[in-house]
């Protein structure tokens, strides 16, 4: 008892992580009140959290210093601007908080333009494949000749499964709009996959977390 | 009789599941299955990126994740920061998620000791950014201005570790390790104006299949795809970590999840059949 | 004739900070008092105003053409203020849930309803953190260092960590329960999947790992398959809805940014 005592002295943070990490997956056997417990106390820290970071990475570097150790006392109506955010909470000057919302939908806004252009026209000239590839010594590459069209072809009737603007009548474009349906499904297939894996991996670094970090059982 | 079986094989309850893939977790933990990696192709493009980065380059790894995908994310991020730190190249960590900020720079100063790399000289974090759009635009013309300050506030611009740094042309490469699709705005932003640099990307195995478009136009050089791409880079660095252990438990517990798929469905096409 | 106001908005020496400190804020209350006495059909078109505005600074940064000899535009050397102004007025988001939280959880406690011994946990952890939080950072006390280190590491990051493991165990059930191949592409979709997940652990690929590398037959070892999979079949479809998403995400900005976007969000009465 005494040496387990002492153990939690010298890393607490671990032991209590521990018992977080169980109350909260009480929950796969059923809903109870160690769980709800647990759950508000997170909620809680988390938005704790959140006001620590405020202050420390976002009001003290981009606010205090500049106004009170370089003199840019501008930045004072930058942060009266982004208090007008809080009027959210208002319900009379609701409409407030929609000047500094459209402020940073419209920052937002102005920077897609480059962003489709330096994302999608690369993506647009890739997809433009030689049917006739030859390897560094001359053989012609069968192989990724075939893939090339395969890969252009997949393109094509994926992307003519969307178009909506139109009835699909001709029987080309209903054929062309199933085959993407189904090489989507590829697509759908290989995302469920790796979710599957994504979830795995979080919920084994629980498992380590409590037989190797906490009870030390597993090096 | 038989008919309530082929139900029972569709209905088992969700505790016995629950119990079954605790126990292919757990299991490996105590019985290591040791089985060798393939290394796939994105894993060693991006591993063969930051081995061409010349010695003293400077490399900008971004942490842009929470303790939510820390499974997958840290092991990345050791991996990147422990190859980065190997090659002796100069280092510069931020992060776009406030608890990443954190992550990362512990994560960093761990590191840091083992390779003997001093702040300000060898390495430097630049704290939390929000709104990455905005900071993205301004670094590819301005890096110190941009982040003139580190994660304590202390200036950045006299750090030996920021010489030469004027703007993204003198950035070797950068590294995203994120459970988000940031990356289409790294891209969008910073990789579209200067071809010659380096992006990696580290995302989550959620992610994966949509960063293969990036990959063949040559946008992203490079992923380490969820856990198994930081098991893989681990083993090209020979330091094996977290995700090498964890290989065993995911691999039993894909093997559960197929199994019952497979048993589900039988119970389907037997119940099916006798009902016809 | 900008030249007067470049020099009033200049930095300032630090004696007399607090007086245009001072001075911005009483400023800033009167124009808060002049917005709210603005006429109700005067509020939408100012925040249309101020919308295009915002994405005028970036949209123009982009289109300007740019003087070969210094590689930039009117507007380039300002880029790093307009990064400090989003960072600083989108890192004040960070805390706009916290007085709903307040507000409701406080309520709890005072009047004592059912499940108020929650609230005050909730609470007790939110003062906890941030009491702990500013000491860690601005106070050189080890102990309050530690107790930070305690909530943050120890239960904030845990909990967080668990709440998305929980993912796991739901995910294992809805696939067993859910997936039942009943069309072609159900079919499809689980075929793919099951190679995909077969590929990616070391467990699956030793299935096909006696066949020889580079070899006549090394098309059929499942990283090859997943390979192929992945980077034909599954890059080629995800890029034509990338493009779909990708004009319709620059559609929903330009609407965004002329204010021509409708929905409950933007077509509610202010």
């Amino acid at each position: 008892m005494e040496q387990l005592w002492q153990d939690f002295l010298s890393r607490p943070g671990i032991y209590i992580g521990g018992i977080c990490t169980l109350a909260l997956m009480s929950l796969i056997y059923r809903e109870n009140a160690v769980y709800r417990f647990f759950e508000h106390i997170f909620i809680g820290l988390a938005a704790g959290f959140s006001i620590v970071a405020l202050v420390k990475n976002i009001l003290d570097p981009f606010l205090y210093r500049p106004v009170f150790e370089k003199g840019e006392w501008y930045w004072t109506f930058v942060f009266m601007f982004g208090l007008l955010f809080y009027f959210i909470h208002s319900r009379k000057y609701n409409w407030l908080s929609r000047l500094p919302i459209g402020f940073l939908m419209g920052f937002s806004a102005g920077q897609t333009f480059q962003i489709f252009a330096n994302t999608y026209l690369p993506q647009l000239s890739d997809s433009f494949r030689p049917l006739y590839v030859t390897t560094p010594d001359g053989a012609v590459d069968i192989a990724r000749g075939v893939n090339n069209l395969i890969f252009m072809i997949v393109l094509v009737t994926v992307m003519s499964y969307f178009f909506f603007s139109f009835e699909q009548k001709s029987r080309a474009i209903r054929n062309s709009a199933q085959f993407g349906r189904w090489v989507m499904m590829v697509a759908f297939g290989a995302i469920f996959g790796t979710t599957i894996m994504a979830r795995m991996a979080l919920l084994f670094d629980r498992m380590y977390y409590i037989f190797g970090d906490w009870l030390r059982l597993v090096r | 009789m038989q008919g309530s079986v082929w139900q029972k094989l569709q209905s088992i309850d969700r505790r016995i599941l629950y119990a079954l893939l605790l126990v292919v977790i757990i299991v490996p933990l105590f019985l290591p299955i040791r089985l060798p990696t393939v290394t796939m192709p994105s894993t060693q493009r991006l591993y063969d990126a930051i081995e061409s980065i010349p010695p003293n380059g400077f490399i900008i790894i971004s942490s842009t994740w929470s303790g939510g995908t820390r499974a997958e994310n840290m092991p990345q991020t050791i991996a990147i920061l422990r190859h980065a730190m190997q090659r002796r190249l100069r280092v510069a960590v931020f992060s776009f998620d406030v608890q990443g900020t954190q992550l990362s720079l512990d994560i960093a100063k761990r590191l840091a000791q083992e390779y003997g790399y001093e702040y300000g000289k060898d390495w430097v974090h630049w704290g939390f950014r929000p709104q990455a759009e905005v900071v993205m635009k301004s670094m590819v013309r301005d890096i110190p201005g941009t982040f003139d300050k580190d994660y304590d506030g202390k200036p950045t611009k006299d750090m030996p570790v920021m010489q030469g740094i004027r703007d993204i042309k003198d950035v070797h490469a950068i590294v995203e390790i994120a459970a988000s699709g940031i990356y289409a705005s790294w891209i969008g932003l910073v990789v579209g104006v200067n071809p010659d640099l380096k992006f990696g990307f580290c995302p989550t195995s959620v992610m994966v299949p949509e960063t293969y478009p990036y990959l063949a136009s040559g946008q992203i050089v490079g992923t380490m795809e969820g856990m198994r791409g930081a098991a893989e880079y681990e083993s090209l660095l020979r330091k094996p970590g977290l995700a090498s252990v964890g290989m065993g438990s995911i691999s039993l517990a894909h093997v559960l999840i197929m199994l019952l798929i497979v048993i589900g469905n039988i119970g389907y096409f037997a119940s099916r059949g006798r009902r016809s | 004739m900008l030249e007067p106001l470049v020099r009033f908005f200049a930095p300032k020496p630090l004696s007399v900070i607090p007086y245009y400190v001072a001075g911005a804020v009483v400023f800033s209350i009167l124009v808060v008092i002049l917005l709210i006495n603005l006429p109700a059909r005067a509020r939408k078109p100012l925040i249309a105003i101020v919308t295009f505005l915002a994405g005028l600074f970036y949209a123009t940064e982009f289109f300007w053409p740019i003087d070969e000899a210094t590689n930039k535009n009117f507007l380039t050397d300002y880029l790093v203020s307009a990064s400090k102004l989003g960072s600083l007025l989108a890192g004040m988001t960070l805390t706009l849930g916290i007085l709903s939280l307040l507000r409701v959880h406080g309520r709890n406690v005072v009047r004592l309803r059912s499940g108020w011994y929650n609230s005050l946990a909730l609470l007790t952890a939110m003062v906890a953190m941030v009491i702990f939080g500013f000491m860690d950072k601005y106070s050189d006390n080890a102990t309050a260092k530690r107790v930070f280190n305690v909530l943050f590491e120890g239960m904030l990051i845990n909990m967080d960590a668990t709440m998305f493991s929980l993912i796991a165990f739901y995910i294992v059930s809805a696939s067993y329960r859910a997936f039942r191949i009943r069309s072609i592409e159900a079919t499809i979709l689980m075929t793919a999947a099951f190679l995909v997940m077969l590929a990616q652990v070391p467990v699956g690929l030793a299935l096909t790992s006696w066949i020889p590398r580079d070899g006549v037959w090394d098309f059929l070892r499942l990283e090859v398959i997943k390979e192929w999979l992945l980077t034909v079949l599954n890059a080629a479809a995800l890029r034509a809805i990338a493009f779909g998403l990708g004009i319709g995400s620059l559609a929903i900005s330009l609407r965004i940014w002329l204010s021509l976007e409708r929905g409950a969000y933007f077509e509610k009465e202010i």
